[in-house]
């Protein structure tokens, strides 16, 4: 969600290699953020391949700064001594 | 656990793994050896008369720019994926392309003086025309160019290059007056291609072509 959070959309491949994740644990990450309604999934061809558009949606966005505002405040909250 | 929470770094290393397929490297490498292969050219071609000469050069560059943009639709993209960065980088590239339009327009008028023999070059001092055409037509726009792309290794491309107009004036005692560019900006050049070639194969290893999703 990090990934798609600081782009504008990006497709199935490029999330692929940038979190170096196989292409079923991808797909399965995927289809549950899809399901809670934070990602949108976009099926579409380019010759005979198909191609899988992806782009966080308003309630994803919304949620995951929501996430990164509780876990700065939980890590900032750790002291090293 | 930091890392794993800083976006700017991540969006920085999504970003930059544009730059990993070396095109830009092999499109900067063709656009320096261009520059100054004029003596070569005019050697091989100049019974066909200059005209030749210019359509080659012409040639020259469009193969390069067809490289850089075919290589990106039909060998990155596919590879390393299709990704629509934010507005910040939207901002970005329009600011870049205010920039070039602009260098194109002053590169235009300084041609424009220099065909009509507006400018004194008897006036000024060899290095000082080195200083004016290296670092005020080369280095400058593309350490410019460099930031809004925040492409880390065109800033060594166009110190070499700016450097390169000093170093002819170095060694034209030596070789004389064509081969001095020859050399010079054919070293600089194919250094850059050779280091273009190289991530290029890099990139070809680290992202083979996926057999059931496309860019």
């Amino acid at each position: 969600m990090s990934y798609l959070y600081v782009v504008e959309s990006a497709d199935f491949v490029f999330l692929r290699n940038q979190t170096n994740l196989t292409d079923g644990n991808l797909s399965s990450h995927l289809s549950k953020l899809e399901s809670a309604g934070y990602i949108v999934i976009e099926k579409r061809f380019k010759g005979k391949k198909p191609q899988t558009m992806l782009k966080l949606s308003k309630e994803g966005r919304e949620a995951f700064e929501l996430y990164r505002k509780k876990m700065e405040q939980v890590l900032g909250g750790l002291s090293e001594k | 656990m930091n890392e794993k929470f800083d976006l700017k770094t991540l969006e920085k290393k999504a970003y930059r793994s544009v730059f990993n397929d070396g095109l830009w490297d092999l499109f900067v490498g063709m656009l320096i050896l261009n520059l100054r292969m004029d003596p070569l050219f005019d050697f091989l071609f100049s019974s066909f008369g200059y005209l030749s000469i210019f359509v080659i050069i012409l040639v020259w560059n469009i193969i390069t720019l067809l490289i850089f943009i075919f290589g990106k639709k039909y060998i990155t993209i596919p590879r390393v994926g299709y990704v629509k960065f934010g507005p910040k980088h939207k901002s970005k590239q329009l600011k870049l392309k205010i920039f070039l339009i602009g260098v194109f327009f002053v590169n235009l008028f300084l041609f424009v003086l220099n065909l009509a023999d507006l400018i004194d070059y008897s006036q000024m001092q060899p290095l000082l025309i080195a200083l004016f055409l290296g670092f005020g037509i080369f280095t400058i726009p593309f350490c410019v160019i460099a930031y809004f792309l925040d492409f880390t290794r065109l800033y060594y491309y166009a110190f070499s290059a700016g450097l390169g107009f000093f170093l002819t004036n170095l060694l034209t005692p030596i070789v004389g007056d064509y081969l001095d560019d020859f050399i010079i900006f054919g070293v600089i050049g194919g250094i850059i291609i050779l280091i273009g070639l190289y991530y290029f194969i890099s990139f070809l290893k680290k992202y083979p072509l996926s057999k059931r999703e496309v860019s």
